[in-house]
Protein backbone atom coordinates (compact mmCIF):
# COMPACT_ATOMS: atom_id res chain seq x y z
CA UNK A 1 0.00 0.00 0.00
CA UNK A 2 2.82 2.36 0.89
CA UNK A 3 6.24 2.00 -0.68
CA UNK A 4 9.10 4.25 0.30
CA UNK A 5 12.44 3.90 -1.47
CA UNK A 6 15.75 5.51 -0.49
CA UNK A 7 14.15 8.75 0.52
CA UNK A 8 16.44 11.64 1.36
CA UNK A 9 15.58 15.16 2.42
CA UNK A 10 17.89 18.01 3.25
CA UNK A 11 16.97 21.41 4.62
CA UNK A 12 19.89 23.57 3.53
CA UNK A 13 22.81 21.64 4.93
CA UNK A 14 20.80 19.65 7.48
CA UNK A 15 20.22 16.10 6.28
CA UNK A 16 16.88 15.27 7.83
CA UNK A 17 16.44 11.98 5.95
CA UNK A 18 19.28 9.84 4.74
CA UNK A 19 18.00 7.00 2.60
CA UNK A 20 14.80 5.69 4.19
CA UNK A 21 13.30 2.54 2.69
CA UNK A 22 10.28 0.69 4.04
CA UNK A 23 6.83 -0.47 3.05
CA UNK A 24 3.47 -0.93 4.72
CA UNK A 25 0.89 -3.48 3.68
CA UNK A 26 -2.89 -3.38 3.64
CA UNK A 27 -4.47 -3.92 7.04
CA UNK A 28 -1.27 -3.09 8.86
CA UNK A 29 -0.52 -0.59 11.63
CA UNK A 30 3.05 0.59 11.26
CA UNK A 31 4.70 2.48 14.09
CA UNK A 32 7.40 5.12 13.63
CA UNK A 33 9.63 5.38 16.61
CA UNK A 34 12.55 7.70 17.08
CA UNK A 35 14.00 10.45 19.25
CA UNK A 36 13.27 14.14 18.60
CA UNK A 37 14.56 15.28 15.23
CA UNK A 38 14.86 11.72 13.90
CA UNK A 39 12.89 12.53 10.76
CA UNK A 40 9.48 11.02 11.51
CA UNK A 41 7.50 14.14 10.66
CA UNK A 42 9.63 14.77 7.58
CA UNK A 43 8.93 11.27 6.25
CA UNK A 44 5.19 11.67 6.83
CA UNK A 45 5.16 15.06 5.12
CA UNK A 46 6.72 13.53 2.04
CA UNK A 47 4.25 10.63 1.91
CA UNK A 48 1.30 13.04 2.27
CA UNK A 49 2.64 15.22 -0.59
CA UNK A 50 3.09 18.23 1.66
CA UNK A 51 6.65 18.56 0.44
CA UNK A 52 8.91 16.79 -2.02
CA UNK A 53 11.85 14.61 -1.09
CA UNK A 54 15.33 15.65 -2.19
CA UNK A 55 15.69 12.27 -3.81
CA UNK A 56 14.07 8.86 -3.66
CA UNK A 57 10.53 7.77 -4.21
CA UNK A 58 7.32 7.43 -2.25
CA UNK A 59 4.30 5.54 -3.57
CA UNK A 60 0.82 5.28 -2.09
CA UNK A 61 -1.61 2.74 -3.54
CA UNK A 62 0.48 2.57 -6.69
CA UNK A 63 0.57 6.35 -7.23
CA UNK A 64 3.81 8.29 -7.08
CA UNK A 65 3.69 11.21 -4.61
CA UNK A 66 5.63 13.43 -7.02
CA UNK A 67 3.84 12.46 -10.22
CA UNK A 68 0.22 12.12 -9.15
CA UNK A 69 -0.21 13.99 -5.87
CA UNK A 70 -4.00 14.41 -6.29
CA UNK A 71 -4.57 10.66 -6.46
CA UNK A 72 -2.38 10.19 -3.40
CA UNK A 73 -4.10 12.96 -1.43
CA UNK A 74 -7.53 11.51 -2.15
CA UNK A 75 -6.47 8.27 -0.45
CA UNK A 76 -4.80 9.65 2.66
CA UNK A 77 -6.24 10.92 5.91
CA UNK A 78 -3.55 12.93 7.65
CA UNK A 79 -3.22 14.23 11.18
CA UNK A 80 -0.27 16.65 11.13
CA UNK A 81 1.95 17.07 14.15
CA UNK A 82 0.23 19.09 16.91
CA UNK A 83 -3.04 19.05 14.96
CA UNK A 84 -3.26 22.46 13.28
CA UNK A 85 -6.90 23.38 12.66
CA UNK A 86 -8.93 26.52 11.94
CA UNK A 87 -9.41 28.16 15.29
CA UNK A 88 -12.01 30.64 14.07
CA UNK A 89 -14.43 27.92 12.92
CA UNK A 90 -16.83 25.83 14.94
CA UNK A 91 -16.12 22.09 15.16
CA UNK A 92 -19.14 21.18 13.01
CA UNK A 93 -18.35 23.90 10.46
CA UNK A 94 -14.80 22.67 10.13
CA UNK A 95 -15.86 19.05 9.64
CA UNK A 96 -18.46 20.21 7.13
CA UNK A 97 -15.67 21.89 5.15
CA UNK A 98 -13.54 18.74 5.28
CA UNK A 99 -16.55 16.65 4.18
CA UNK A 100 -17.10 18.87 1.13
CA UNK A 101 -13.43 18.82 0.19
CA UNK A 102 -13.52 15.04 0.55
CA UNK A 103 -16.43 14.75 -1.89
CA UNK A 104 -19.09 13.82 0.67
CA UNK A 105 -22.53 15.21 -0.07
CA UNK A 106 -25.93 15.72 1.50
CA UNK A 107 -27.25 13.11 3.91
CA UNK A 108 -24.16 10.94 3.62
CA UNK A 109 -21.97 13.84 4.69
CA UNK A 110 -24.19 14.58 7.68
CA UNK A 111 -24.17 10.91 8.68
CA UNK A 112 -20.40 10.54 8.36
CA UNK A 113 -19.75 13.70 10.36
CA UNK A 114 -22.03 12.46 13.15
CA UNK A 115 -20.31 9.08 13.13
CA UNK A 116 -16.79 10.45 13.29
CA UNK A 117 -17.71 12.87 16.07
CA UNK A 118 -19.16 9.97 18.02
CA UNK A 119 -16.05 7.88 17.37
CA UNK A 120 -13.64 10.55 18.58
CA UNK A 121 -15.89 11.75 21.39
CA UNK A 122 -16.43 15.33 20.24
CA UNK A 123 -20.20 15.34 19.70
CA UNK A 124 -20.65 17.46 22.83
CA UNK A 125 -18.42 20.25 21.58
CA UNK A 126 -19.59 20.39 17.97
CA UNK A 127 -21.14 23.86 18.34
CA UNK A 128 -18.06 25.32 20.01
CA UNK A 129 -15.42 27.46 18.40
CA UNK A 130 -12.26 25.40 17.96
CA UNK A 131 -10.23 28.19 19.59
CA UNK A 132 -12.11 27.59 22.85
CA UNK A 133 -11.33 23.86 22.99
CA UNK A 134 -8.65 22.34 25.19
CA UNK A 135 -5.57 20.90 23.51
CA UNK A 136 -6.78 17.33 23.94
CA UNK A 137 -10.08 18.14 22.27
CA UNK A 138 -8.34 19.94 19.43
CA UNK A 139 -6.26 16.81 18.94
CA UNK A 140 -9.49 14.81 18.71
CA UNK A 141 -10.91 17.18 16.12
CA UNK A 142 -7.67 16.71 14.20
CA UNK A 143 -8.16 12.96 14.34
CA UNK A 144 -11.80 13.34 13.31
CA UNK A 145 -10.90 15.30 10.13
CA UNK A 146 -8.41 12.59 9.17
CA UNK A 147 -10.94 9.78 9.65
CA UNK A 148 -13.95 11.52 8.10
CA UNK A 149 -13.83 10.17 4.57
CA UNK A 150 -12.69 6.69 5.68
CA UNK A 151 -9.53 6.85 3.56
CA UNK A 152 -7.62 3.63 2.87
CA UNK A 153 -4.43 5.15 4.29
CA UNK A 154 -4.12 7.01 7.57
CA UNK A 155 -1.02 8.92 8.58
CA UNK A 156 -1.07 10.09 12.18
CA UNK A 157 1.79 12.17 13.56
CA UNK A 158 1.85 11.68 17.32
CA UNK A 159 -1.90 11.10 17.64
CA UNK A 160 -1.99 10.81 21.43
CA UNK A 161 0.15 13.83 22.18
CA UNK A 162 -1.45 16.23 24.62
CA UNK A 163 -4.13 13.84 25.80
CA UNK A 164 -4.75 12.86 29.41
CA UNK A 165 -4.24 9.20 30.40
CA UNK A 166 -7.92 8.36 30.14
CA UNK A 167 -8.22 9.95 26.70
CA UNK A 168 -5.05 8.19 25.58
CA UNK A 169 -6.66 4.83 26.31
CA UNK A 170 -9.83 5.86 24.43
CA UNK A 171 -7.99 7.17 21.39
CA UNK A 172 -5.73 4.11 21.26
CA UNK A 173 -8.86 2.00 21.18
CA UNK A 174 -10.12 4.10 18.26
CA UNK A 175 -6.83 3.69 16.40
CA UNK A 176 -6.72 -0.02 17.07
CA UNK A 177 -10.13 -0.42 15.46
CA UNK A 178 -9.03 1.57 12.42
CA UNK A 179 -6.93 -1.11 10.83
CA UNK A 180 -9.93 -3.16 9.89
CA UNK A 181 -10.15 -4.55 6.40
CA UNK A 182 -7.72 -3.08 3.93
CA UNK A 183 -6.74 0.05 5.76
CA UNK A 184 -3.13 0.97 6.35
CA UNK A 185 -2.17 3.12 9.32
CA UNK A 186 1.18 4.76 9.97
CA UNK A 187 1.60 6.48 13.30
CA UNK A 188 4.56 8.09 15.00
CA UNK A 189 5.16 8.22 18.68
CA UNK A 190 7.73 8.69 21.40
CA UNK A 191 5.83 6.41 23.70
CA UNK A 192 7.15 2.86 23.48
CA UNK A 193 4.35 0.98 25.23
CA UNK A 194 1.93 2.71 22.89
CA UNK A 195 3.76 1.52 19.81
CA UNK A 196 4.22 -2.00 21.12
CA UNK A 197 0.54 -2.24 22.00
CA UNK A 198 -0.88 -0.73 18.84
CA UNK A 199 1.42 -1.63 16.02
CA UNK A 200 1.96 -4.78 14.01
CA UNK A 201 5.35 -3.53 12.94
CA UNK A 202 7.77 -0.93 14.22
CA UNK A 203 10.27 1.13 12.27
CA UNK A 204 12.88 2.71 14.48
CA UNK A 205 14.41 5.84 12.96
CA UNK A 206 17.41 7.73 14.21
CA UNK A 207 19.07 10.72 12.53
CA UNK A 208 17.28 10.10 9.26
CA UNK A 209 18.18 6.42 9.07
CA UNK A 210 16.22 3.28 9.81
CA UNK A 211 18.04 1.41 12.55
CA UNK A 212 15.58 -1.44 13.01
CA UNK A 213 12.36 -2.73 11.53
CA UNK A 214 10.32 -5.63 12.86
CA UNK A 215 7.30 -6.59 14.93
CA UNK A 216 7.45 -5.32 18.52
CA UNK A 217 7.72 -8.84 19.93
CA UNK A 218 10.43 -9.84 17.46
CA UNK A 219 12.41 -6.72 18.20
CA UNK A 220 12.37 -7.54 21.86
CA UNK A 221 13.02 -11.26 21.38
CA UNK A 222 15.88 -10.77 18.93
CA UNK A 223 17.63 -9.40 21.90
CA UNK A 224 16.23 -12.10 24.16
CA UNK A 225 19.57 -13.85 23.75
CA UNK A 226 20.85 -11.09 25.97
CA UNK A 227 19.93 -10.04 29.45
CA UNK A 228 20.82 -6.81 31.05
CA UNK A 229 22.13 -6.08 34.51
CA UNK A 230 21.61 -2.74 36.12
CA UNK A 231 24.44 -1.68 38.39
CA UNK A 232 24.85 1.13 40.84
CA UNK A 233 28.55 1.64 41.57
CA UNK A 234 30.71 4.02 43.53
CA UNK A 235 34.00 5.39 42.22
CA UNK A 236 35.46 7.55 39.49
CA UNK A 237 33.17 7.43 36.50
CA UNK A 238 35.85 7.08 33.85
CA UNK A 239 37.67 4.37 35.75
CA UNK A 240 34.39 2.55 36.24
CA UNK A 241 33.55 2.73 32.59
CA UNK A 242 36.99 1.55 31.53
CA UNK A 243 36.79 -1.30 33.99
CA UNK A 244 33.36 -2.43 32.77
CA UNK A 245 34.31 -2.14 29.15
CA UNK A 246 37.38 -4.30 29.67
CA UNK A 247 35.57 -6.96 31.67
CA UNK A 248 34.98 -10.12 29.70
CA UNK A 249 31.42 -11.31 29.18
CA UNK A 250 29.90 -7.84 29.08
CA UNK A 251 28.52 -7.16 25.62
CA UNK A 252 27.46 -3.54 25.91
CA UNK A 253 27.88 -0.90 28.55
CA UNK A 254 25.61 2.07 28.93
CA UNK A 255 25.74 4.89 31.46
CA UNK A 256 22.43 5.91 32.99
CA UNK A 257 21.80 9.35 34.41
CA UNK A 258 25.33 10.49 35.25
CA UNK A 259 24.06 13.33 37.45
CA UNK A 260 24.96 11.92 40.85
CA UNK A 261 28.52 12.91 41.84
CA UNK A 262 29.68 9.62 43.36
CA UNK A 263 27.07 6.98 42.60
CA UNK A 264 26.94 5.89 38.98
CA UNK A 265 24.36 3.74 37.27
CA UNK A 266 25.21 1.47 34.40
CA UNK A 267 23.26 -0.98 32.34
CA UNK A 268 25.35 -3.80 30.95
CA UNK A 269 24.22 -6.46 28.56
CA UNK A 270 25.25 -10.04 29.13
CA UNK A 271 24.76 -13.29 27.31
CA UNK A 272 21.75 -15.19 28.54
CA UNK A 273 23.63 -18.51 28.74
CA UNK A 274 26.10 -17.54 31.44
CA UNK A 275 25.25 -16.01 34.76
CA UNK A 276 28.26 -13.82 35.50
CA UNK A 277 26.78 -11.93 38.44
CA UNK A 278 28.99 -13.66 40.96
CA UNK A 279 32.25 -13.06 39.06
CA UNK A 280 31.23 -9.53 38.22
CA UNK A 281 30.50 -8.59 41.82
CA UNK A 282 33.78 -10.11 43.00
CA UNK A 283 35.68 -8.27 40.29
CA UNK A 284 34.08 -4.96 41.18
CA UNK A 285 34.86 -5.30 44.85
CA UNK A 286 38.39 -6.55 44.17
CA UNK A 287 39.08 -3.40 42.16
CA UNK A 288 38.10 -1.33 45.16
CA UNK A 289 34.85 0.10 43.76
CA UNK A 290 31.70 0.22 45.84
CA UNK A 291 28.90 -2.11 44.71
CA UNK A 292 25.65 -0.54 45.86
CA UNK A 293 23.07 -2.31 43.70
CA UNK A 294 22.85 -5.08 41.17
CA UNK A 295 19.66 -6.05 39.37
CA UNK A 296 19.00 -8.54 36.60
CA UNK A 297 16.37 -7.65 34.05
CA UNK A 298 15.02 -8.69 30.70
CA UNK A 299 15.31 -6.32 27.77
CA UNK A 300 12.14 -4.38 27.06
CA UNK A 301 11.38 -2.70 23.76
CA UNK A 302 12.55 0.44 25.46
CA UNK A 303 16.01 -1.02 26.02
CA UNK A 304 16.11 -2.17 22.43
CA UNK A 305 15.23 1.32 21.31
CA UNK A 306 17.76 3.04 23.54
CA UNK A 307 20.41 0.49 22.60
CA UNK A 308 19.86 0.90 18.90
CA UNK A 309 19.89 4.65 19.12
CA UNK A 310 22.95 4.88 21.36
CA UNK A 311 24.84 2.20 19.48
CA UNK A 312 24.47 4.33 16.38
CA UNK A 313 25.90 7.27 18.25
CA UNK A 314 28.88 5.30 19.55
CA UNK A 315 29.72 4.06 16.05
CA UNK A 316 29.58 7.57 14.75
CA UNK A 317 32.02 8.81 17.36
CA UNK A 318 34.58 6.16 16.56
CA UNK B 1 -12.83 23.73 -9.84
CA UNK B 2 -15.01 21.39 -7.79
CA UNK B 3 -13.40 22.36 -4.49
CA UNK B 4 -13.63 26.08 -5.13
CA UNK B 5 -16.97 26.36 -3.34
CA UNK B 6 -15.88 24.64 -0.09
CA UNK B 7 -12.74 26.79 0.09
CA UNK B 8 -14.79 29.92 -0.64
CA UNK B 9 -17.38 29.08 2.02
CA UNK B 10 -14.72 28.27 4.58
CA UNK B 11 -12.99 31.59 3.93
CA UNK B 12 -16.27 33.47 4.22
CA UNK B 13 -17.02 31.80 7.55
CA UNK B 14 -13.54 32.66 8.78
CA UNK B 15 -13.96 36.32 7.80
CA UNK B 16 -17.31 36.78 9.40
CA UNK B 17 -16.52 34.87 12.59
CA UNK B 18 -13.47 36.99 13.33
CA UNK B 19 -13.69 40.72 14.06
CA UNK B 20 -11.41 41.74 11.20
CA UNK B 21 -14.12 42.03 8.52
CA UNK B 22 -16.51 43.96 10.79
CA UNK B 23 -13.73 46.21 12.01
CA UNK B 24 -12.47 46.98 8.51
CA UNK B 25 -16.00 47.70 7.21
CA UNK B 26 -16.81 49.94 10.19
CA UNK B 27 -13.59 51.93 9.90
CA UNK B 28 -14.05 52.22 6.17
CA UNK B 29 -17.62 53.53 6.50
CA UNK B 30 -16.62 55.96 9.21
CA UNK B 31 -13.90 57.54 7.12
CA UNK B 32 -15.92 57.40 3.90
CA UNK B 33 -18.82 59.15 5.66
CA UNK B 34 -16.55 61.95 6.83
CA UNK B 35 -15.42 62.47 3.25
CA UNK B 36 -19.03 62.37 2.04
CA UNK B 37 -19.99 65.10 4.53
CA UNK B 38 -17.02 67.22 3.41
CA UNK B 39 -18.01 66.78 -0.22
CA UNK B 40 -21.60 67.79 0.51
CA UNK B 41 -20.38 70.87 2.40
CA UNK B 42 -18.11 71.82 -0.47
CA UNK B 43 -20.97 71.37 -2.92
CA UNK B 44 -23.32 73.61 -0.92
CA UNK B 45 -20.60 76.25 -0.61
CA UNK B 46 -20.22 76.25 -4.36
CA UNK B 47 -24.01 76.46 -4.73
CA UNK B 48 -24.08 79.64 -2.62
CA UNK B 49 -21.35 81.21 -4.70
CA UNK B 50 -23.27 80.41 -7.84
CA UNK B 51 -26.42 82.01 -6.43
CA UNK B 52 -24.50 85.08 -5.23
CA UNK B 53 -23.01 85.53 -8.70
CA UNK B 54 -26.50 85.42 -10.23
CA UNK B 55 -25.71 82.14 -11.95
CA UNK B 56 -22.73 83.65 -13.79
CA UNK B 57 -19.82 81.77 -12.15
CA UNK B 58 -18.92 78.13 -11.56
CA UNK B 59 -22.24 76.95 -12.87
CA UNK B 60 -20.64 73.82 -14.37
CA UNK B 61 -19.56 72.69 -10.89
CA UNK B 62 -23.19 72.30 -9.89
CA UNK B 63 -23.34 69.16 -11.95
CA UNK B 64 -24.02 66.32 -9.47
CA UNK B 65 -21.77 63.90 -11.34
CA UNK B 66 -18.63 65.99 -11.51
CA UNK B 67 -19.39 68.15 -8.49
CA UNK B 68 -20.05 65.31 -6.06
CA UNK B 69 -19.90 61.73 -7.30
CA UNK B 70 -16.51 61.93 -9.01
CA UNK B 71 -14.99 63.31 -5.79
CA UNK B 72 -16.79 60.73 -3.73
CA UNK B 73 -15.59 57.76 -5.76
CA UNK B 74 -12.00 59.02 -5.96
CA UNK B 75 -11.92 59.45 -2.21
CA UNK B 76 -13.41 56.00 -1.61
CA UNK B 77 -10.76 54.50 -3.89
CA UNK B 78 -8.03 56.04 -1.75
CA UNK B 79 -9.62 54.80 1.49
CA UNK B 80 -9.81 51.33 -0.07
CA UNK B 81 -6.06 51.47 -0.61
CA UNK B 82 -5.58 52.03 3.10
CA UNK B 83 -8.06 49.36 4.23
CA UNK B 84 -7.28 46.56 1.79
CA UNK B 85 -4.09 45.27 3.49
CA UNK B 86 -6.18 44.56 6.60
CA UNK B 87 -8.45 42.29 4.56
CA UNK B 88 -5.76 40.40 2.68
CA UNK B 89 -2.93 40.11 5.20
CA UNK B 90 -4.07 36.96 6.92
CA UNK B 91 -5.10 34.89 3.90
CA UNK B 92 -1.94 32.84 3.42
CA UNK B 93 0.28 34.18 6.20
CA UNK B 94 -2.03 33.01 8.97
CA UNK B 95 -2.37 29.54 7.47
CA UNK B 96 1.40 29.25 7.31
CA UNK B 97 1.84 30.46 10.85
CA UNK B 98 -0.79 28.22 12.44
CA UNK B 99 0.16 25.26 10.23
CA UNK B 100 -3.31 24.83 8.72
CA UNK B 101 -1.62 25.22 5.32
CA UNK B 102 -0.42 21.66 5.92
CA UNK B 103 -4.08 20.56 5.84
CA UNK B 104 -4.84 22.63 2.75
CA UNK B 105 -1.86 21.23 0.90
CA UNK B 106 -2.66 17.63 1.82
CA UNK B 107 -6.40 17.75 1.04
CA UNK B 108 -7.26 17.06 -2.59
CA UNK B 109 -7.51 20.78 -3.35
CA UNK B 110 -5.85 22.31 -6.41
CA UNK B 111 -3.71 25.39 -5.95
CA UNK B 112 -6.00 27.28 -8.30
CA UNK B 113 -9.05 26.36 -6.21
CA UNK B 114 -7.28 27.59 -3.11
CA UNK B 115 -6.19 30.91 -4.63
CA UNK B 116 -9.50 31.65 -6.38
CA UNK B 117 -11.48 30.62 -3.31
CA UNK B 118 -9.56 33.12 -1.23
CA UNK B 119 -9.64 35.84 -3.89
CA UNK B 120 -13.40 35.56 -4.34
CA UNK B 121 -14.09 35.41 -0.60
CA UNK B 122 -12.15 38.62 0.06
CA UNK B 123 -13.82 40.15 -2.98
CA UNK B 124 -17.22 39.34 -1.50
CA UNK B 125 -16.29 40.98 1.79
CA UNK B 126 -15.04 43.95 -0.19
CA UNK B 127 -18.22 44.12 -2.27
CA UNK B 128 -20.28 44.17 0.94
CA UNK B 129 -18.08 47.00 2.20
CA UNK B 130 -18.52 49.00 -1.00
CA UNK B 131 -22.26 48.31 -1.04
CA UNK B 132 -22.47 49.95 2.39
CA UNK B 133 -21.77 53.30 0.69
CA UNK B 134 -24.92 53.12 -1.46
CA UNK B 135 -26.92 55.14 1.10
CA UNK B 136 -24.84 58.20 0.08
CA UNK B 137 -26.39 58.04 -3.37
CA UNK B 138 -29.82 57.61 -1.81
CA UNK B 139 -29.26 60.77 0.24
CA UNK B 140 -28.33 62.67 -2.92
CA UNK B 141 -31.29 61.17 -4.75
CA UNK B 142 -33.60 62.61 -2.09
CA UNK B 143 -32.62 66.12 -3.20
CA UNK B 144 -31.71 65.78 -6.85
CA UNK B 145 -32.07 63.32 -9.72
CA UNK B 146 -29.09 60.98 -9.86
CA UNK B 147 -26.95 60.50 -13.00
CA UNK B 148 -27.17 56.71 -12.97
CA UNK B 149 -24.46 56.29 -15.60
CA UNK B 150 -21.83 57.76 -13.30
CA UNK B 151 -23.08 55.73 -10.35
CA UNK B 152 -22.79 52.56 -12.41
CA UNK B 153 -19.35 53.29 -13.83
CA UNK B 154 -18.10 54.49 -10.43
CA UNK B 155 -19.04 51.26 -8.69
CA UNK B 156 -17.80 49.15 -11.59
CA UNK B 157 -14.47 50.94 -11.32
CA UNK B 158 -14.35 50.44 -7.55
CA UNK B 159 -15.03 46.71 -7.93
CA UNK B 160 -12.32 46.32 -10.59
CA UNK B 161 -9.85 48.36 -8.55
CA UNK B 162 -10.64 46.32 -5.44
CA UNK B 163 -10.23 43.03 -7.30
CA UNK B 164 -6.78 44.17 -8.42
CA UNK B 165 -5.78 45.30 -4.90
CA UNK B 166 -6.90 41.93 -3.49
CA UNK B 167 -4.81 39.95 -5.96
CA UNK B 168 -1.75 41.95 -4.98
CA UNK B 169 -2.51 41.50 -1.26
CA UNK B 170 -2.90 37.74 -1.69
CA UNK B 171 0.39 37.57 -3.55
CA UNK B 172 2.29 39.38 -0.80
CA UNK B 173 0.57 37.25 1.85
CA UNK B 174 1.70 34.07 0.09
CA UNK B 175 5.31 35.18 0.51
CA UNK B 176 5.44 35.44 4.30
CA UNK B 177 4.05 33.83 7.40
CA UNK B 178 4.06 37.15 9.21
CA UNK B 179 0.76 39.05 8.90
CA UNK B 180 2.34 42.39 9.78
CA UNK B 181 4.90 42.01 7.02
CA UNK B 182 2.11 40.99 4.64
CA UNK B 183 0.09 44.10 5.53
CA UNK B 184 3.01 46.53 5.34
CA UNK B 185 4.27 44.94 2.13
CA UNK B 186 0.86 45.17 0.47
CA UNK B 187 0.39 48.75 1.61
CA UNK B 188 3.85 49.72 0.37
CA UNK B 189 3.32 48.09 -3.01
CA UNK B 190 -0.08 49.76 -3.48
CA UNK B 191 1.42 53.13 -2.52
CA UNK B 192 4.14 52.61 -5.12
CA UNK B 193 1.54 52.00 -7.80
CA UNK B 194 -0.15 55.25 -6.71
CA UNK B 195 2.95 57.40 -6.32
CA UNK B 196 4.38 56.61 -9.76
CA UNK B 197 1.30 58.32 -11.19
CA UNK B 198 1.95 61.45 -9.13
CA UNK B 199 5.61 61.42 -10.17
CA UNK B 200 4.64 61.27 -13.83
CA UNK B 201 2.30 64.25 -13.38
CA UNK B 202 1.37 65.84 -16.72
CA UNK B 203 4.80 65.37 -18.24
CA UNK B 204 4.87 64.22 -21.85
CA UNK B 205 8.15 62.32 -21.61
CA UNK B 206 7.85 58.66 -22.73
CA UNK B 207 8.83 57.40 -19.27
CA UNK B 208 6.06 59.51 -17.76
CA UNK B 209 3.59 57.96 -20.17
CA UNK B 210 4.61 54.51 -19.01
CA UNK B 211 4.43 55.43 -15.34
CA UNK B 212 1.03 56.97 -15.87
CA UNK B 213 -0.12 53.83 -17.59
CA UNK B 214 1.11 51.65 -14.72
CA UNK B 215 -0.37 53.89 -12.05
CA UNK B 216 -3.30 52.27 -10.34
CA UNK B 217 -5.41 55.40 -9.86
CA UNK B 218 -4.92 56.98 -13.26
CA UNK B 219 -7.17 54.25 -14.65
CA UNK B 220 -9.82 55.01 -12.11
CA UNK B 221 -10.31 58.68 -13.07
CA UNK B 222 -12.42 57.98 -16.11
CA UNK B 223 -14.63 55.51 -14.20
CA UNK B 224 -15.24 58.23 -11.60
CA UNK B 225 -16.25 60.65 -14.38
CA UNK B 226 -18.71 58.16 -15.83
CA UNK B 227 -16.59 56.96 -18.72
CA UNK B 228 -16.12 53.23 -19.14
CA UNK B 229 -13.01 52.68 -21.22
CA UNK B 230 -12.03 49.13 -22.21
CA UNK B 231 -8.35 50.05 -21.80
CA UNK B 232 -8.94 50.68 -18.10
CA UNK B 233 -10.87 47.44 -17.70
CA UNK B 234 -8.06 45.59 -19.45
CA UNK B 235 -5.54 47.27 -17.14
CA UNK B 236 -7.26 46.15 -13.93
CA UNK B 237 -7.94 42.65 -15.18
CA UNK B 238 -4.39 42.09 -16.39
CA UNK B 239 -3.04 43.56 -13.14
CA UNK B 240 -5.19 41.03 -11.22
CA UNK B 241 -4.32 38.06 -13.39
CA UNK B 242 -0.63 38.86 -13.19
CA UNK B 243 -0.64 38.70 -9.39
CA UNK B 244 -2.93 35.67 -9.23
CA UNK B 245 -0.50 33.96 -11.58
CA UNK B 246 2.34 35.04 -9.29
CA UNK B 247 0.59 33.59 -6.25
CA UNK B 248 0.08 30.29 -8.07
CA UNK B 249 3.79 30.22 -8.92
CA UNK B 250 4.71 30.86 -5.28
CA UNK B 251 2.49 27.97 -4.15
CA UNK B 252 3.88 25.74 -6.85
CA UNK B 253 7.48 26.45 -5.84
CA UNK B 254 7.05 24.28 -2.74
CA UNK B 255 6.94 21.27 -5.04
CA UNK B 256 10.42 21.81 -6.42
CA UNK B 257 12.83 19.20 -5.12
CA UNK B 258 15.38 20.78 -2.83
N1 LIG C 1 11.43 23.43 8.03
C1 LIG C 1 12.63 22.98 8.45
N2 LIG C 1 13.75 23.69 8.20
C2 LIG C 1 14.95 23.24 8.60
N3 LIG C 1 15.15 22.09 9.26
C3 LIG C 1 14.09 21.33 9.54
C4 LIG C 1 12.76 21.73 9.15
N4 LIG C 1 11.90 20.79 9.56
C5 LIG C 1 12.63 19.83 10.17
N5 LIG C 1 13.95 20.15 10.17
C6 LIG C 1 15.05 19.33 10.72
O1 LIG C 1 14.93 18.03 10.19
C7 LIG C 1 15.21 17.06 11.18
C8 LIG C 1 14.07 16.07 11.30
O2 LIG C 1 12.94 16.74 11.80
P1 LIG C 1 11.53 16.02 12.03
O3 LIG C 1 10.55 17.10 12.36
O4 LIG C 1 11.23 15.16 10.88
O5 LIG C 1 11.81 15.14 13.31
P2 LIG C 1 10.79 14.26 14.16
O6 LIG C 1 11.31 12.87 14.13
O7 LIG C 1 9.41 14.46 13.71
O8 LIG C 1 11.02 14.86 15.62
P3 LIG C 1 9.97 15.07 16.81
O9 LIG C 1 9.93 13.78 17.55
O10 LIG C 1 10.63 16.13 17.62
O11 LIG C 1 8.67 15.49 16.24
C9 LIG C 1 15.52 17.83 12.45
O12 LIG C 1 16.92 17.90 12.58
C10 LIG C 1 14.94 19.19 12.21
O13 LIG C 1 15.69 20.17 12.87
MG1 LIG D 1 7.74 15.17 14.57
Amino acid sequence: MIEVKSLTKSYGNVNALDGITFSAQKGEILGFLGPNGAGKTTTMRIITCFMPASSGKAMVAGFDCMEEPMEVKRRIGYLPESAPIYRELKVAEFLDFVGRVRDLKGALKVKKIAEVMEQTGISDVQAKLISTLSKGYRQRVGLAQALLSEPPVLILDEPTEGLDPKQIVEIREVIKNLAVGNRTVILSSHILPEVSKLCDRVVIINKGKIVAEDSPSNLASKNQGNLSIELCLQGDIDELRNFLQSTRGLLAVRTVDPSHPTEHRFVVEVDKGIDIRRELSTAIVDKGFGLLEMKLKKLSLEDVFVNLVTKEKAEEEE
Amino acid sequence: MKNLTPVYLKEMRSYFSSPIAYLAITMFLLIASIFFILIVKQYSAVSFEVIRSNFQLKIDQLNIGEGMLAHLYSNIAVIVLFMMPALTMKSFSDEKKTGTIELMFTYPIKDSELVWGKQLAIFTVYAVMIACTLPYELIILYFKPLPLGIVFSGYLGLLLLGFAFISLGLFVSSLTENQIIAAVGTFGALMMFWVIGLVAGDSTMPIAEILRYLSIFSHFESFAMGVIDTRDIVYYLSFSLLFIFGTLRVLESRRYRA
